[in-house]
């Protein structure tokens, strides 16, 4: 591995059963990147987010993972990630 | 692979040589000196504190590093790529990369800004500014990892098209999670069309900026940062976010962007200009090229550039026919113009796979679709045949005829050797009447709608310091419904501000809009959300979302004055390297000879009494010379700009006490 890969502890089917992601939606902007980060951080990050998106550039497909820090934002109400999402492709299911 | 250079970067004093970094920045500047095989890193934060960051910041080290007698393509050019304090946040659309460099077209000032995911990347890697010095022995790519940063042979990738280098990078390093930037073949054969592409679909565009790189033997930058941003007011900025996101959420403009990007605006009487703007409307044809007509059946997926909630940029596949399996991202309203109505071809198919090809070539299509225009205009009148052309037969409206010349000019095959030298060059070579029908201005392609028509964008383009585009001080708000006389005094204090033909307040106009602009590309976000494209957000937002950031106060009066001294320092570094005076701000004479021919604007032409009162109220207004155009002392002592002035009476284009 030439570069670091900094989170590698994926969860690739979610064990967050609660969030739902509708990928033909997402546009692959990561605003939930950084809403999470600043969650969990209070500062802007890629690398603490505790969800991950991936676009493809050739066709614009969404890959998403989560990994095992997330805890759907156990105080608050609503999930950073979910509150941000400007393309309403996360969606709580409770 | 072998690494031929690599360095990590172990201790770091900036901060006690550079002062404290401000928040929002990440504090460095990465230096690579390609010729001397030289990696360092230095504090940004004296750049950041005078000139916000992005385009500011490089304009300022342009200014200061590259003689104005460089030739762009020398090793001696350099090349800054910058990020700005707002980069990377949960500020909107903050996802943008500003590259500065000698101009290969122009031969002035390039300024250059695309979106996509890099410039974050960048950013939380741990650098403001990236600059690239020199030429590499031999071709390369350059991967930054944080404080690792490495020089890498480019053998597997040189010669590859764009796509395909970003996907032999990923897979030789076993990582799809990377930021990548890289040229095609257009900017290693050194096409003056050729442009940086940014995650296969976003692209650098102006200057010729992939040539400059590909004279540096510089393939691609792949980037990758885990480190962070951090606001001076983090719970305070956030807001200020939010506040920003309403904003435009009530805005008309992000309706109009979210629907399919800036063609969504094509309607009937949208001006587009036709076979290489001998008119300015398309008639009839505007409605092949409407927004539904690529959405359906082409759109697969709407996407978006970092933190942006626009999703203006499109990914369009075409199914069948000619171009079946085609995929292209992000067709504008550039694209619509350059390849549709000034080629006369109505196929939305075709303007996607011109795009696409473009895009894979690495070549700018603002210059490729002038250059076209200008070659199949004078295959018409007989300037250029069959002998000249390599046997085609360069008829308005042939499909497969453009996308060869596309092809050719970014292998610099045969005929396209000539034309990848940019259309006023090109038409130089060729001579005779043909340089009559090269639509430039300062040596830039032109590809535009409207230039006859809307005074204000016309005068923008004329004036902008990269040499042309719309995108330095041409106002958006002509001929939109909703700028009433009353926000347009509000806004700009221009009450004539969405009026399309009238040339009364259009200088004010364009004066405030390329302030705006140029603070806007040094902050680092997008002017897809601002007033520009009749978005919300004003510049009172982006200050309070400066001081929330960065916790120094500042006003919209501050910010104005920091874009005044930007675009002096690109006036000035045009007026040395070149000197660019008043006769080089108007465009070719068929805009002031030859009217609109049909639409509503039939008998719109640039009336050339008007455009000279025009050009003086906006020198006044700046407060440089009329007869000229060239800067003054006042007015540089006045910015505080002393070595702009030093510079520029030493070659005597100064104007001091009126002395010319």
């Amino acid at each position: 591995m030439e570069i670091d890969n900094y989170k590698m502890d994926y969860n690739k089917k979610p064990e967050q059963e609660l969030l739902d992601m509708n990928t033909s939606r997402c546009t692959g902007c990561k605003s939930c990147e950084i809403a999470c980060s600043y969650h969990h951080t209070k500062k802007y990050s890629l690398s603490n987010s505790s969800i991950k998106i991936f676009r493809s550039n050739s066709n614009g497909e969404i890959e998403y993972f989560f990994t095992k820090s997330c805890n759907l934002c156990k105080n608050e109400q609503i999930p950073a990630c979910v509150e941000v999402c400007y393309a309403h492709a996360l969606c709580l299911k409770r | 692979m072998q690494i031929f250079l690599q360095l990590k970067i172990v201790f770091e004093f900036f901060e006690l040589k550079g002062g404290k970094i401000m928040k929002g920045y990440a504090g460095k500047i990465l230096r690579i000196d390609l010729s001397r095989g030289k990696i360092s890193t230095s504090p940004s934060a004296s750049f950041n504190g005078k000139y916000l960051g992005g385009r500011g910041v490089g304009a300022w080290i342009l200014f200061n590093e590259v003689p104005p007698e460089t030739p762009a393509l020398d090793p001696k050019n350099i090349m800054i790529f910058g990020t700005g304090p707002l980069t990377g946040t949960s500020a909107p659309s903050s996802g943008r990369l500003s590259l500065v460099t000698k101009n290969a077209v122009s031969k002035g000032f390039a300024y250059s800004n695309a979106g996509g995911h890099f410039a974050p990347e960048l950013k939380y890697a741990g650098y403001d500014h990236l600059i690239i010095s020199g030429k590499s022995p031999f071709p390369a790519y350059l991967i930054i990892n944080n404080d690792t940063v490495k020089l890498k042979k480019a053998d597997s990738i040189w010669g590859k098209d764009v796509w395909e280098t970003e996907d032999t990078i990923k897979s030789n390093l076993l990582q799809s999670d990377l930021q990548i930037l890289s040229i095609g073949p257009g900017g290693e054969n050194l096409s003056k069309c050729a442009c940086i592409m940014i995650n296969k679909g976003r692209a650098l565009g102006f200057g010729g900026c992939g040539a400059v790189m590909g004279s540096k033997n510089l393939k691609a930058i792949v980037v990758k940062g885990s480190k962070s941003i951090e606001a001076a007011d983090p719970s305070g900025f956030m807001q200020e976010c939010q506040k920003s996101f309403r904003k435009i959420d009530m805005s008309i403009g992000a309706n109009f962007l979210r629907q399919g990007g800036t063609i969504a605006k094509v309607n009937p009487s949208f001006p587009l200009p036709t076979r290489n703007y001998q008119d300015a409307n398309w008639g009839e044809k505007n409605l092949k090229v409407e927004e539904k007509k690529f959405s359906s059946p082409f759109e697969i997926k709407r996407s978006a550039c970092f933190n942006c909630s626009m999703r203006c940029s499109h990914f369009y596949s075409i199914p069948n026919d000619t171009y079946a399996g085609l995929v292209c991202e992000g067709i504008q309203t550039n694209a619509i113009r350059g390849f549709g109505s000034n080629l006369d071809i109505d196929d939305p198919a075709f303007i996607i796979a011109a795009n696409s090809l473009c895009n894979k070539l690495g070549l700018h299509i603002d210059e490729i679709s002038s250059i076209l225009g200008w070659a199949f205009e004078c295959f018409e009148k007989g300037i250029l045949t069959c002998q000249d052309t390599d046997g085609l037969e360069l008829n308005w409206g042939n499909q497969k005829v453009a996308l060869e010349l596309i092809r050719k000019i970014g292998y610099r095959e045969s005929f396209g050797n000539i034309l990848a030298e940019g259309v006023a060059k090109a038409s130089q070579i060729i001579g005779s009447d043909s340089q009559k029908y090269a639509m430039s201005i300062k040596n830039t392609g032109i590809n535009e709608g409207g230039i006859r028509i809307k005074k204000a964008w016309a005068l923008g383009i004329a004036t902008s310091t990269r040499g042309g585009g719309h995108l330095c001080g041409s106002p958006n708000s002509e001929g939109v419904k909703s700028i009433t006389p009353e926000i347009g005094k509000k806004r700009y204090g221009v009450p004539t501000a969405g009026n399309v033909i009238t040339y009364e307040g259009k200088a004010k106009l364009v004066v405030w809009f390329e302030k705006y602009k140029a603070v806007i590309d040094s902050l680092g976000m997008c002017c897809f959300t601002s007033y520009w494209q009749n978005n919300l957000l004003g510049p009172n937002d982006y200050a309070n979302l400066f001081y929330k950031i960065t916790g120094k106060p500042i006003d919209k009066d501050k910010l104005f004055i920091i874009g005044e001294k930007i675009l002096n320092i690109e006036k000035a570094y045009n007026t040395l390297s070149v000197g660019f005076s008043r006769k080089d701000d108007f465009f070719p004479d068929r805009f002031i000879e030859e009217p609109v021919k049909q639409g509503p604007y039939k008998g719109e032409r640039l009336d050339k009494e008007s455009w000279n009162n025009l050009l003086t109220e906006y020198y006044s207004y700046k407060g440089w010379d009329t007869q000229t155009g060239w800067q003054t002392e006042e007015c540089l002592e006045k910015l505080g700009l002393e070595k702009l002035k030093k510079e520029l009476e030493k070659v005597g284009r100064l104007i001091i006490n009126g002395n010319r």
